[in-house]
């Protein structure tokens, strides 16, 4: 069927530009702009994370930050204290940004909307105090400096080590496509199914046999372990991590992505992390001027597009596709248009 | 009829909020693969008997049976998991689904909700999500909303909107499915078309237990009348019975004038 050619086609051209853009660094110099781009990559995967629960599941949370944080501060503690290599960090830092994003939305999610809100902000607040305070683990203000770079990679006699930003990028795109198709895999199943019919109405898919409360937690906990990945790939990129990062206003940067990019979509997430990634790299001048112009996009995004910049971009080609069917067909028979 | 056993027994069942009885010591059972209607004035507690049968709230007091199972006060989803499903008197679907996609997550019981083997994409997966499939197009068939399987079911006309609701709680695959008020606001086509629906669905096997105002409907439709008033048992007997009844005169029209 035609249909099925079409999709055909488009697997082709994604998985073409999936592989082409691994030689992306070859066009780029600069490293500041690598810097960036891999920026982009993590910040990726954090709102990937992010609009799992609050794109696909309909529950709200501004304590991702802190959960990202967790992930940074495990990889950066076992790293610098224990000596583990990045391999065993990364992993760890999933497993237990899991456990405490499990615990948080067994205790959060027995609450509702701008309750739910509340919680998670108290939550991240915490765990961000915790950072700051526990001094002897986390260095307090101070952060962790030094964590070391993940290992060389060996692929038979070739090596790739990590010396510069140019060396993390096909790393950290390898896990974007990694949370990109996870995400897909779980949404195009009975679970993601099951998430999208809370979201929509919770008393109907309650009806339907979803058991609402365990279907929240479970997509919370794999929620909080994109963060907790996207904070180990973070630490030992940056090298260093210190509590600032993952105060409240992260968590509102990963909110802000999720509804510019579009609730619900996997390009939607990626696009509205390029968008304040480098809005906010733009404008660091003016650190002030930032949650400033962050709330107005959010204001604007929610009153004119809410579905965001992919919600755009799907009624453009909608209007695009209805004007061509005009031009093509003048008068559509009525019969024409069933399936049959 | 009296051969077939009881697929829901309701024993005793009371429930108050506040000082207000909406359902008090009620006791019915209903008949598999009959077609039951509850009816009773606005308020005399039908819609609160529909909430404590699929547990969206506790009974203060009282059993609910389904065959040989307690159900009572068990949660809505393991309410549907023993095959009761339902539709809502204010039509419930997913805003942002299609028709196709709204009935589709009435399959949740059948492909479940695991999470490896959707990541895997096991060979089982991959087989119950192809049967769900097939199974949604048979229902979207026979519930002759197919033709319209793309589009967004929030959008259709009201009569069609029940249909998905009806389409999605058959794929749950019931053994006794519950309407709350389902031709409600429906014009007498409508109204027609799903009583010849609902007919069909009992053909299939499935019990129904339906709550009404339309007496037209309840006549011609069901086999056996519950009637409440004030959240307690009126009358109950075949429609020929209830027809004529005083008593549900009486809690219809109000007390008849007994002068002499």
């Amino acid at each position: 069927m035609d249909l099925t050619k079409k999709s055909g086609v488009r697997k082709a051209i994604l998985i073409f530009a999936g592989i082409a853009l691994f030689f992306l660094p070859l066009g780029i110099v600069n490293p500041y702009f690598m810097y960036i781009i891999n920026l982009i990559l993590i910040y990726a995967l954090l709102a990937l994370g992010l609009d799992l629960i609050v794109g696909y599941t309909g529950q709200v949370s501004v304590g991702h930050g802190a959960f990202f944080g967790v992930g940074a501060y495990v990889a950066a503690i076992l790293a610098k204290n224990f000596g583990l290599s990045f391999w065993l960090t990364l992993p760890l830092s999933i497993v237990v940004t899991s456990v405490i994003g499990f615990m948080i939305g067994f205790i959060g999610l027995k609450l509702i909307e701008e309750y739910l809100v509340m919680a998670t902000l108290a939550f991240g607040t915490i765990i961000w105090l915790v950072f700051l305070n526990w001094t002897d683990l986390t260095g307090g203000p101070m952060g962790i400096a030094g964590i070391p770079a993940p290992p060389t990679v060996k692929i038979g006699s070739v090596e790739f080590p990590f010396l510069q930003y140019h060396d993390y990028y096909p790393l950290l795109l390898i896990f974007v496509y990694l949370g990109i198709l996870i995400t897909r895999l779980i949404i195009k199943s009975g679970f993601g199914r099951a998430c999208t019919a809370i979201r929509d109405d919770e008393l109907a898919a309650q009806a339907m046999g979803i058991p609402v409360f365990k279907t929240k937690v479970t997509m919370f906990t794999i929620s909080s372990a994109f963060c907790g990945a996207a904070g180990g790939l973070y630490a030992h990129f940056l090298h260093v991590v210190s509590p600032e990062t993952f105060a409240f206003g992260m968590s509102v940067t990963i909110l802000t992505m999720v509804m510019i990019g579009g609730q619900g979509s996997i390009a939607g997430a990626v696009i509205g992390a390029s968008i304040l990634t480098i809005s906010s790299e733009a404008l660091r001048e003016t650190p002030e001027l930032r949650m400033l112009i962050y709330g107005f996009m959010i204001v604007v995004m929610i009153m004119f597009f809410p579905k965001g910049m992919m919600g755009v971009f799907q009624m453009m080609k909608k209007r695009f596709l209805q004007r061509k069917e005009q031009l093509e067909k003048p008068t559509v028979e009525k019969e024409g248009l069933s399936y049959e | 009829m009296n051969s077939k056993a009881a697929i829901l027994t309701v024993d005793q069942l009371s429930k108050s909020f506040g000082g207000v009885k909406a359902v008090n010591n009620l006791s019915f059972s209903v008949t598999q693969n009959n077609i039951h209607a509850i009816i009773g004035p606005n308020g005399a507690g039908k819609s609160t008997l529909f909430n404590l049968i699929t547990g969206v709230i506790s009974p203060d007091q009282g059993k609910i049976r389904l065959l040989n199972n307690d159900i009572t006060s068990l949660r809505p989803d393991k309410i549907a998991q023993h095959g009761v499903s339902r539709t809502f008197q204010n039509i419930r679907l997913f805003p942002d689904m299609t028709v196709f996609e709204t009935a589709f997550i009435g399959t949740y019981l059948f492909t479940g909700g695991k999470l490896l083997p959707a990541i895997l994409r096991t060979k089982e997966f991959r087989k119950k999500e192809r049967q769900a499939k097939e199974r949604i197009e048979e229902i979207l068939q026979f519930v002759g909303l197919w033709e319209m399987r793309n589009e967004y079911a929030a959008k259709l006309s009201y009569g069609n909107q029940r249909r998905v609701e009806i389409a999605r709680a058959l794929a749950t695959n019931p053994s006794l499915l519950l309407l709350d008020e389902p031709t409600a606001g429906m014009n007498q086509k409508e109204t027609k078309e799903l009583m010849q629906l609902f007919t069909q669905v009992n053909k299939q096997g499935i019990t129904i237990l339906i709550i009404a105002h339309d007496m037209h409907l309840v006549n011609t439709l069901s086999d056996q009348i519950t009637v409440i008033n004030f959240g307690e048992k009126l009358v109950e007997g075949p429609p020929e019975v209830i027809h004529n009844h005083p008593a549900v005169m009486e809690a219809y029209m109000g007390r008849a004038e007994v002068n002499a």
